[in-house]
């Protein structure tokens, strides 16, 4: 148990994710005169049913001095779940509902986690539900929030994790975006940090029959 | 006549040995108290699972067995709810800071030792040659290099790798990371389900947090008394946190709850059913006598006896079952027998009521039944069970106490004016008229009712249910018992009370069979029909195991280390390192101190459970076992393995001691048999010995009427029978000149009984074993006179 959830948070944390900008976004924290910018972003970003898009991976090991980079494809499916397909160098697939997290590893291993036996996993994919379906209460109960609405530009959502046992491996989270997600940046405690940008994102009213599939 | 000879000889002793009669009585008491006295301090056992005998075939497997549950039911757990996370965090806080420093526990534990993660990773990376999983030994057995150096990418480019890349140039493929991951998956560290928040471990459910605070009993705590024990101190801060923090919910998990609630439980219901029994007696002795010198005289002998009683168990056994206590405080009614016998006579208005005249007349029946009673407890001192051994001895020489009293000192007592309208003596008179008005029938009605009671007994008796299960002996109270589900349901542990334990002549033979073992629960938990387990073996492989891993890594891996490394962007100094680091590794195996040094999680220490008697053993405890039946099947073929299958054994020990108490009872019967046969003719014993024979049979069809099982504890009160039942169908034949003085002392011992057993009937710890001994001590009251010899027949 214990920091295994932590460990698990980081398989799942690819979906998270947020950004960089000129001026940092955690010098605003989210005030009374952000927050009716906020709760409308969140409304539109509840109303994107499925979104889904190509991403880039940069991970930087700053141990290594070194970046690596992954390309794939993701899906999020509001309510039903997140879709992460990594395809190049190594493919692999993690596949997040409510009820349970399956990940495929490069040699076609496939591993399978039911929530109803992990609450920590629950805790962790209502969260990460939270942010991409735009529930703010939800995002607000695990996270310090900061944000700078777009006024015309990319907006910017920045996340610090209330809990000292997540904070000690997370350091944050930002998000870029406009009308879709851009760009996310998770900065790891131990200095690490890894960037996603999305491209080609689109939105759909609802999943595909065999998308509806790959979350069965 | 046999039995004139008998009589003759006891009442010609009595009389020769009238001056040393005071001096026996003192010297036997004082012995014994002096004995009590010398003997150190008596300890009382409340364990529930002492009072079993052991379960494994192999004694040394049972030792093994013995020392891994005293760890495992040394601990308990408190979970504290609430739908505000810092509500039950404060809450924890309180408690835990409340339980510290309390003598009897050794720890209690909230704050998560975030060193353990950091530790965890450094002990993998250092015995990565040493320690990996049996499906990356396979991978490299099968050569699948190209897979583990994906995999390794994968992590490295995934978030959050930070600490399994801490050592990336002397493990460019991860091999710590797998093994870590494989450990984190096995729930050895703990409950999957609760993890950690805000520095302790919490969980959440059904919309609360459940903050976890673990406490762990010094060595021997399950068996304090109640007093000084750790429970009833969280259960009153447990009250004022309730107080203080509305919402507040308590959920309590372990053995030492179950130990301290029967033991307050067996504490309160000796206290009750001795208030009852007595105030219910004196009311009686008062009634009938309208003296205080029977009453006082019998009270004593009473308390004398259950002292001597005490005094002799605690000398024979050092130790003595909480429920020895409870069963013998029972004898507050049988031990009352003898006084009763005696002092019946003081109210007869037809004969000399001076002791020594009344001694002449009870002396030969009360000892008959002394030797009866005695012959049927001798005999439970060869029960394979520590509790009926007890109890044996506890009752004997309680029993024994009384008969001297009675025999030794009665007779020096002035009895009291007779009273003036004997009105006992008249409504057993009429009693017994109506036992004559049943001989006088016709005999083909009085043998159709015999055959009718016959026919009605054998209905019941085909009806009989022998089940015997723990609930027989503990009912768990409704709020434990919830608690307990709660606690399961939250931290979802899956212990299912199955498990293995493994021997082997030194620690390397009792791993390699642990690795036998869990390659083929591995297959087990791929087809669904385990959940998992739990091993030490999954830390500390065998020496053999770990030569193996460390001659694969050599041949296998490091020859395509160099290619990883330039990828991972390393330069050729570093493979050079890498190379040099494994051979400076050859020979170091990792060693158990090591993982003792680790200190992963106390149940992780427990499952080593070492050296027993010369040999080695260790446990692995099976989770969310879904066919017991194949897993039994799967470890009988495999050497030095035995399944353990807690709950199950348990009915089947149960089941096995109630075979072994029934044989008892018979040759209790038989013994008896003998006695009387000697005493008397073989008719009249055939005729005695019928009546505690008949009243065992048409309880046992009661019990089967009723629907309540026959199991051990019932078949403890059978045990009781032969005994009594005889007594009163002596008591009956010696006195059958003088029937309704010889009813009024039977009538008398039988409400002293059945006021102590039936109070025991509406207890929870031997509910069935109380409503035994009264069905059949009334049954033989009632069946008794019909037996007896009657005037002029």
């Amino acid at each position: 148990m214990r920091f295994r959830s932590l460990l698990l948070a980081a398989a799942l944390l690819p979906a998270a994710a947020g950004l960089a900008a000129a001026q940092s976004v955690f010098s605003s924290p989210l005030g009374p005169a952000t927050r009716p910018a906020l709760v409308e972003l969140c409304g539109r970003i509840a109303r994107q049913a499925v979104v889904q898009g190509s991403f880039t991976q940069v991970k930087h090991v700053s141990r290594l001095s070194k970046d690596f980079v992954s390309q794939g494809r993701f899906l999020f499916a509001g309510q039903r779940g997140i879709l992460w397909e990594v395809l190049a160098p190594f493919p692999s697939t993690t596949i997040m509902s409510r009820e349970r997290l399956v990940q495929r590893t490069p040699g076609g291993r496939q591993s399978v986690l039911e929530a109803g036996a992990n609450p920590v996993f629950r805790r962790f994919a209502d969260t990460l539900q939270a942010v991409f379906s735009g529930n703010l209460g939800a995002m607000e109960a695990e996270f310090d929030l900061f944000f700078l609405p777009g006024q015309g530009g990319p907006w910017r959502l920045g996340l610090v994790p209330r809990d000292q046992a997540m904070r000690a491996l997370i350091s944050s989270l930002q998000i870029t975006g406009e009308e879709y997600l851009r760009e996310v940046l998770l900065s790891e405690a131990g200095g690490d940090t890894v960037r996603y940008s999305f491209a080609e994102a689109r939105s759909a009213e609802a999943l595909t029959a065999d998308e509806e599939e790959l979350f069965r | 006549m046999k039995k004139s000879f008998f009589a003759s000889s006891c009442i010609g002793l009595w009389e020769r040995s009238r001056r040393l009669h005071l001096p026996a009585w003192i010297g036997f008491h004082l012995l014994l108290f002096a004995g009590f006295a010398l003997g150190g301090r008596p300890a009382v056992d409340s364990d529930l699972s002492s009072i079993l005998p052991q379960s494994s075939p192999a004694a040394s497997v049972g030792r093994a067995e013995k020392k891994l549950s005293a760890e495992l039911n040394g601990s308990f757990s408190v979970l504290l709810g609430h739908r505000d996370f810092r509500a039950a965090r404060q809450a924890a806080s309180a408690l835990a800071a409340g339980l510290r420093g309390h003598p009897s526990l050794a720890a209690v534990s909230l704050e998560v030792d975030d060193s353990l993660p950091g530790r965890l990773q450094e002990f993998f990376f250092q015995n990565r040659y040493r320690c990996l999983p049996p499906e990356t030994l396979q991978d490299l057995e099968a050569g699948r290099i190209d897979l583990l150096a994906a995999e390794a990418f994968q992590v490295v480019s995934s978030p959050l790798s930070v600490g399994a890349l801490r050592h990336i140039e002397l493990d460019p493929f991860l091999l710590a990371h797998r093994s870590l991951q494989r450990f984190l998956g096995s729930g050895l560290a703990g409950s999957l389900s609760v993890g950690v928040k805000d520095g302790v471990l919490a969980a959440e459910h059904e919309g609360r947090w459940y903050v976890l605070v673990g406490c762990r009993l010094e060595e021997g705590g399950v068996n304090t008394r109640t007093r000084g024990h750790a429970v009833p101190v969280v259960y009153s801060l447990a009250e004022r946190l309730q107080k203080e923090i509305p919402g507040l919910e308590l959920v309590y998990t372990g053995v030492p709850f179950h130990a301290f609630q029967s033991a307050s439980q067996a504490q309160r219901e000796i206290a009750l059913i001795s208030v009852a029994a007595t105030a219910i007696l004196i009311c009686i002795v008062a009634l009938l006598f309208f003296s205080l010198m029977p009453l006082g005289a019998t009270f004593l002998t009473m308390g004398l006896g259950i002292a001597a009683g005490l005094a002799a168990s605690f000398l024979a056994f050092r130790q003595v079952h909480l429920f020895t206590i409870v069963f013998g405080t029972s004898l507050i009614g049988i031990s009352v027998d003898y006084a009763v016998v005696f002092f019946a006579e003081w109210l007869n208005p037809r004969e000399p009521r001076l002791g020594p005249a009344i001694i002449r007349r009870t002396l030969p029946g009360i000892t008959i039944g002394l030797l009866s009673t005695l012959l049927s407890y001798l005999i439970l001192l060869f029960a394979p069970f520590p509790l009926l051994r007890q109890m044996a001895v506890f009752s004997s020489v309680g029993l024994a106490s009384t008969f001297l009293s009675v025999v030794c000192v009665f007779p020096r007592l002035r009895p009291p004016r007779l009273p003036r309208r004997n009105i006992p003596i008249r409504v057993l008179e009429a009693l017994l008229a109506a036992y004559d008005r049943f001989f006088a029938m016709r005999s083909w009605l009085r043998w159709s009712l015999l055959a009718l009671a016959g026919a009605a007994a054998l209905v019941g008796l085909a009806r009989v249910r022998p089940v015997n299960e723990l609930r027989a002996i503990y009912r768990v109270s409704p709020r434990l018992a919830a608690s307990e589900a709660k606690a399961a349901a939250i931290l979802e542990l899956g212990a299912s009370g199955l498990y293995c334990i493994l021997r082997g002549a030194d620690s390397e033979e009792v791993l390699r069979r642990e690795e036998a073992l869990t390659a083929r629960l591995d297959r087990e938990v791929a087809e669904g029909r385990l959940g998992g387990y739990l091993a030490t073996s999954t830390l500390l492989p065998s020496h053999a195991r770990q030569e193996l891993t460390y001659r694969l890594v050599g041949s296998a891996l490091l020859p395509r280390a160099g290619g990883q490394l330039a990828a991972l962007g390393f330069d050729a100094g570093a493979l050079a390192q890498l190379w040099e680091d494994y051979r400076r590794q050859a020979g170091a195996y990792l060693e158990s101190a090591q993982l003792r040094e680790l200190s992963v999680s106390p149940l992780a220490g427990s499952l080593w459970i070492g050296e027993v008697q010369g040999e080695s053993f260790s446990a692995v405890l099976l989770l969310r076992v879904r066919d017991a039946a194949s897993l039994a099947a799967m470890v009988g073929g495999l050497p030095g393995a035995t399944l353990v299958n807690k709950t199950a054994e348990l009915g089947q020990t149960l089941q096995r001691l109630s075979s072994i108490a029934l044989l008892l009872i018979a040759a209790a019967y038989a013994l008896i048999f003998l006695g009387l046969w000697r005493l008397y003719d073989l008719p009249t014993a055939g005729k005695l010995i019928a009546v505690p024979v008949a009243a065992s049979l048409l309880t046992v069809a009661i019990l089967g009427y009723a629907g309540l099982p026959l199991n051990l504890f019932a078949i403890v009160g059978l045990i009781l029978i032969p005994g009594i039942g005889s007594d009163y169908a002596v008591f009956y034949e010696e006195g059958h000149e003088r029937r309704s003085v010889t009813m009024l002392a039977v009538t008398l011992s039988l409400a002293s009984t059945v006021t102590s057993f039936g109070a025991l009937a509406f207890s929870s710890l031997a509910g069935v074993f109380g409503l035994t001994v009264t069905l059949g001590v009334t049954l033989s009251f009632l069946l008794a006179p019909l037996a007896a010899r009657r005037l002029g027949a």
